[in-house]
C-alpha cells in the first residue's frame, strides 16, 4: 500500500492574529461583487499562513486557526487522516505543485465521503468554521 | 502525469487585449465552458506564468494538460462506463515535476525569489468569504495572480465569483447524502457492486480501495463496475435529481456569482485562444 497518513510534523504555539479586513459580501448588486485586496503593509495584520511555502507539493492542515497548532501535511491523496489531525483541522493551505489536478477537495468523512469543499492551489482558509474539526480525508482534483 | 515543456514560440500575439468587463450583478444564463475549453484556458494561464517567470529570470514548465477529459469530475458517483473503461478513476495526485526539481536546485536565496515571483510575498492578498462563512485568501501578487488577471480581467471579481460558485455544494450536499432515497439507492448500488466482487458500501470507498492498490487494471475494473451499478440501480440519477432539488435555492441565491464565473470564463477563453493554439 502506498498510502501514508496525514502526519504530525510540528507544533506551533505563536499567538493568533486577527484578520484585518472584512470580505466582500455576496449579495447581488449592480456592480459585480469582488474580493477585498488586503495589503499587510497598509496596516492590516497578516496571519502566519503567509509564511507557508507555496510550491512544495503539500496540502497543509493545522489544529488552530491562522495556521497555528499541530501541523500536518500531505503530498498525495489521504482517505483516512491520522488521529492527530482527523476531525481536528481548523486552518488549511494548498501549497501544491502546479498541475492539472492541483485543487484539493476536502471531505467530512473518511474515504472521500460526506460533505466536501474545495481549495485551489495557493489559496488558504485560516478558519474552517462550518468545517472546523470535521475534515477526515482529501484528494486532488481538477477544479470544482 | 506532468510532462510539461516550455512552449516558447507559441505566442500568436504579443499584445493581450483585456477589454473592460461587462460583468454585472444581474443573474442571467451564461453557458459553461466544456472540459476541452477549460483546458485551453488553463494552458494559456500556464503559458502566461511561463512568460512572467522568464521575464524575472526563471525557467518554468507549464503544467501539461495532455488529455483534459481524463480529469473529468463526478460529484457523487462515476456514471460514465466508457470514461471509466478508459481512465479508471482519473489521474493520480500531483507529483514533483520539472518545476519542483528546478526549484529544489536553486540556491536558497534564488529559491526565495522564485517563490516570490510565482506567488508573491504574502503581503498583498485577496480576501473573501465563502457561502459557508469561511474566510479564504489568495496571493494578489506574483505570476500566478498576474496570469489570472490577464485572462479574467478584474481578478478580485473573478476570485469572488470562483470561490463562491465553486463552493455551493457545502450548503446543501448533506441533505442529498442523508436523504432516504439516496441511502436506498446507495444500498442497492453496494449490493450490485458486491455481486461483482467489489464489497464496498459507497462510491468513496470503491475509489479509495481501487486507487490505493495502484494496479491500473483493477482500478479500471472497479471504476467500470461502479459506473454500471450507478446506472443499473439508479444511484446516479437519484443523486443528480436530489442535487438539483436541494441545490436550487443555493444556485438561485448565488446566481450572480455563478453567472459571473461563466461569463468571465468565456472572456478568458477568447483571450486564451490568442495565447495558445487550440488543440481541438
Amino acid at each position: 500500500m502506498r498510502k501514508t497518513r496525514f502526519t504530525l510534523v510540528g507544533l506551533g504555539v505563536a499567538a493568533l492574529t486577527a484578520s484585518g479586513a472584512m470580505a466582500a459580501q455576496a449579495a447581488p448588486t449592480t456592480a459585480p461583487a469582488k474580493a477585498v485586496v488586503v495589503d499587510s503593509g497598509a496596516g492590516a495584520q497578516v496571519t502566519k499562513c503567509k509564511n507557508v511555502n507555496r510550491n512544495t507539493g503539500y496540502v497543509h492542515a493545522w489544529t488552530k486557526s491562522n495556521c497555528q497548532g499541530y501541523h500536518g501535511k500531505k503530498s498525495g491523496n489521504d482517505s483516512n487522516y491520522s488521529s492527530k489531525i482527523d476531525n481536528k483541522a481548523t486552518s488549511v493551505v494548498n501549497s501544491g505543485y502546479v498541475h492539472q489536478n492541483d485543487t484539493v477537495k476536502f471531505y467530512t468523512k473518511t474515504k472521500y465521503r460526506g460533505s466536501s469543499f474545495c481549495l485551489e492551489r495557493s489559496d488558504q482558509i485560516s478558519k474552517l468554521k462550518k468545517f472546523d474539526n470535521r475534515i477526515s480525508s482529501h484528494r486532488w482534483v481538477n477544479g470544482c | 502525469m506532468r510532462t510539461g515543456e516550455p512552449r516558447a514560440g507559441r505566442a500568436v500575439s504579443g499584445l493581450l487585449l483585456v477589454p473592460a468587463l461587462a460583468a454585472c450583478g444581474a443573474a442571467e444564463h451564461v453557458r459553461e465552458l466544456s472540459t476541452a475549453e477549460r483546458a485551453v484556458v488553463r494552458q494559456a494561464e500556464e503559458e502566461l506564468v511561463r512568460r512572467c517567470m522568464a521575464a524575472q529570470g526563471f525557467r518554468y514548465w507549464p503544467a501539461a494538460v495532455n488529455d483534459p477529459e481524463a480529469s473529468r469530475q463526478f460529484d457523487y458517483v462515476v456514471d460514465d462506463i466508457t470514461w471509466a473503461g478508459t481512465y479508471g478513476y482519473g489521474p493520480d495526485a500531483p507529483t514533483a515535476g520539472p518545476n519542483a526539481t528546478y526549484r529544489a536546485r536553486l540556491p536558497a536565496k534564488s529559491r526565495k525569489r522564485y517563490d516570490r515571483a510565482l506567488d508573491g510575498s504574502g503581503r498583498r492578498v485577496l480576501k473573501d468569504t465563502l457561502p459557508t462563512g469561511q474566510t479564504i485568501q489568495s496571493p494578489a501578487e506574483g505570476c500566478s495572480a498576474h496570469a489570472e488577471q490577464k485572462l479574467y480581467g478584474d481578478r478580485a471579481v473573478w476570485f469572488h465569483a470562483r470561490v463562491v460558485a465553486d463552493n455551493l455544494a457545502p450548503l446543501y450536499q448533506r441533505k442529498v447524502l442523508a436523504h432516504p432515497r439516496y441511502l436506498r439507492a446507495e444500498r442497492a448500488w453496494a449490493a450490485c457492486m458486491r455481486e461483482r466482487g467489489f464489497p464496498y458500501t459507497s462510491p468513496g470507498e470503491s475509489r479509495d480501495r481501487a486507487t490505493a492498490a495502484r494496479r491500473s487494471g483493477a482500478e479500471v475494473r472497479t471504476a467500470v463496475a461502479e459506473a454500471r451499478c450507478a446506472r443499473r440501480t439508479g444511484l446516479a440519477e437519484v443523486a443528480k435529481e436530489l442535487d438539483r432539488k436541494f441545490g436550487a435555492p443555493a444556485r438561485e441565491r448565488y446566481s450572480a456569482e455563478v453567472s459571473t464565473q461563466n461569463r468571465l470564463r468565456l472572456h478568458a477563453l477568447s483571450t486564451a485562444r490568442t495565447i495558445v493554439t487550440d488543440p481541438r
